[in-house]
């Protein structure tokens, strides 16, 4: 299993170079100067010239490049311009509520995706199931900021339950910290649990029809103990195929839930980041988001071979 | 003849009567197994022969109340060991299934969880539903491994089943069938995924482990063959029906029923001089969506009459026994030439 893991580890840096490229060069397909949001529109050209230089910008897109790698190597992600700070401190400050975010968002789109998607699949064409594909396309077919504003509008505004923006004052406690969580979550999560209900729904189907079901239901096995020791862990690996790539979605996905909650994570910075164009700030943050994209690939992998025997580690 | 009947009925551990499954809405039911009767004593083994369709299989699930989603038994009796098991609650037929009545499907492979090492897929039913501890169920699991001619049981445990050979499998299968003391084992089509010499021994297994345990054994299959050296009796599905029963020897030597002689004269023989070709079946099996009126073989039957396609035929006695009986007015074979029954007799040897 550890050489499987330094194996994939090593397929990364490929990956990770590619997309340094790919944001690097993103950057110069963005109109605007950077020079008009530090000095603003009445700033000399003299000025401006100043500056370009001493940001390394009148030099070549190559050299740019490499003074760029040599720095991110180091672990010099830049200066943020509209924090004024490094970048690496703005992402890893705010990584943290990014991540709090992404994984209740995953935990409750898993548990219940999961759930739903077997209820739904052990009556196929029932009522129940009917409803389900029906939430399910609802879920699918709703941006997520429409949704949390929604969510915002009833219980924040009419039912007055939940605090609706930013996250608990710090020194407020867990219930606070919970309370401030529930309608992000909710709202980040229900695009990824209507698709994880989908799948499973699919996935239980298939494993549902085959001989050794029948088998388990021959030697007198209940059927909540057939559902849960032989036909999730057959169905499982098709699943987290997809929780992976959904918790991927996550992390970049907060851009627009965190945006509408102003909830301080990595997302609301890149949005701040994008509608001023602080590149440093963007590159960073795509950078890290693909870093965390492959990373819960890796781990998807590593548990695709546990639950599946038959696939050989080499 | 009241009188036999009533010894057989309380003496036999399982017995069906006059069964029928539908599959489908209730507005446009397809039956495929209609008015099947049959019943297997204690140590006793019964042939279902048939081929793909005939509802051999149906009629098994529905013993075990297993039938695939839409399935439905709907009329007949089921009685296992004095107990009627269409009226038994859900609770009280989990503890028939594998305690009592146990099930060898026909792929191993298919048949096992692909995802569960075989002790622990062994072991379940032991530990979950007899209470047996960890260490008991290993132990057992390791004994039954070696009951089935499996060497190296300890380490086997240990195995996926993607890891065993097909046979080792189905001996697995065998192994986790006889796990819990049934009464009756059901062995569907045992053989069919498995090579010719292996296939040999997978029955020997079987017939040596009914006649050790005292278990009603019913063997599934399409092959006459199969059934020739392990059945006490045969009955020989066609269409959803039984066309014909008997002990072994009377079907083989004496068959009535015109599917039987053909299902017969399609077996290859090994003195067969190579210009002599097989008899095939003509035309195809009968399709449960459009049931005939009449016989369910008319079709495809070399003496079929007008009346056969008119009603339904009744089983008729063969013998005086009570035992063989058949089903089909024309009984063309009724009054045969000696020579030929010897002819046919020679064509049943072991596939």
């Amino acid at each position: 299993m550890i050489p499987f893991i330094l194996r994939r580890l090593i397929q990364i840096i490929p990956v990770i170079i590619g997309v340094t490229l790919a944001t690097f060069l993103l950057t110069w397909l963005i109109p605007g100067d950077p020079t008009n949001v530090l000095l603003g529109p009445d700033a000399s050209e003299e000025a401006r010239e100043r500056l370009r230089r001493s940001l390394g910008l009148d030099r070549s897109m190559a050299a740019q490049y490499l003074i760029y790698m040599s720095n991110l190597l180091s672990g010099d992600l830049g200066q943020s311009l509209s924090f004024s700070r490094p970048v690496a401190d703005v992402l890893v400050s705010r990584m943290a509520n990014t991540a709090l975010l992404a994984f209740a968002a995953i935990v409750l789109a898993s548990v219940a995706g999961v759930a739903a998607g077997t209820w739904a699949a052990l009556r196929p064409g029932s009522l129940h199931d009917r409803g389900l594909t029906i939430v399910v396309l609802f879920l699918n077919s709703m941006p997520s900021f429409w949704l949390g504003l929604v969510l915002i509008l009833i219980f924040g505004l009419q039912l007055r339950l939940l605090p609706v923006s930013g996250m608990a004052p710090s020194g407020a406690g867990l219930l606070s910290l919970a309370a401030h969580m529930i309608l992000p979550t909710i709202t980040l999560a229900a695009w990824s649990l209507a698709s994880i209900a989908r799948m499973t729904r699919a996935a239980v189907l298939e494993v549902i029809n085959n001989d050794f079901i029948r088998t388990a239901r021959s030697r007198g096995l209940s059927e909540w103990r057939i559902v849960l020791f032989h036909v999730l862990p057959n169905a499982i690996p098709a699943v987290l195929t997809v929780i992976g790539m959904q918790m991927g979605f996550l992390f970049s996905g907060a851009v627009l839930t965190e945006t509408v909650f102003s909830w301080p994570g990595v997302g609301l910075a890149m949005f701040q980041a994008i509608a001023i164009r602080d590149i440093p700030l963007i590159q960073g943050g795509i950078l890290m988001l693909a870093l965390i994209f492959v990373l819960i690939n890796l781990i998807v992998d590593v548990l695709y071979v546990y639950f599946n025997p038959k696939i050989k580690l080499n | 003849m009241q009188n036999i009947e009533q010894d057989k009925i309380t003496s036999s551990i399982l017995s069906v009567d006059s069964l029928s499954v539908c599959y489908g809405s209730r507005k446009k039911p397809i039956k495929v197994v209609e008015d099947v009767s049959f019943d297997v004593s204690a140590g006793e083994s019964l042939g279902i022969v048939g081929e793909s369709g005939s509802g051999k299989s149906q009629t098994m699930l529905a013993v075990l109340r297993l039938l695939g989603e839409g399935g439905e038994i709907t009329s007949g009796n089921i009685v296992f060991d004095g107990r009627d098991i269409r009226s038994l609650s859900n609770h009280a037929m989990k503890r028939v299934r594998g305690n009592g009545i146990a099930l060898i499907s026909q792929d191993a492979l298919s048949a096992l969880n692909p995802a569960m090492k075989v002790g622990r897929q062994m072991a379940e039913p032991l530990v979950v539903c007899d209470g047996m501890s960890n260490d008991a169920s290993r132990r057992k699991c390791i004994d039954l491994l070696d009951r089935v001619g499996i060497h190296g049981a300890v380490s086997r445990l240990e195995c996926y089943p993607h890891e065993l050979s097909g046979g080792m499998r189905q001996r697995v299968l065998i192994a986790m069938a006889i796990s819990r003391n049934p009464k009756v084992l059901i062995a569907d089509e045992p053989t069919t995924a498995l090579d010719v010499t292996i296939q040999a021994q997978i029955l020997d297994l079987i017939d040596d482990l009914r006649k050790d345990l005292g278990m009603g054994l019913v063997l599934i299959t399409h092959d006459l063959g199969v059934v020739a050296g392990i059945a006490d009796r045969v009955s020989v599905m066609y269409g959803g029906r039984i066309v014909e029963t008997g002990r072994t020897e009377q079907i083989f030597d004496a068959p009535r029923h015109p599917y039987t002689v053909a299902l017969l004269k399609s077996i290859p023989k090994i003195d067969q001089s190579k210009s002599e070709r097989l008899s095939p079946i003509p035309g195809l099996p009968v399709d449960p969506r459009a049931p005939l009126p009449g016989c369910s073989f008319s079709a495809r039957c070399e003496y079929t009459k007008d009346s056969c396609t008119r009603s339904r035929p009744a089983l008729l006695f063969a013998a005086a026994d009570g035992v063989h009986q058949f089903r089909c007015p024309v009984d063309p074979f009724g009054a045969r030439p000696e020579s030929d029954a010897e002819n046919l007799s020679r064509s049943g040897g072991r596939g």
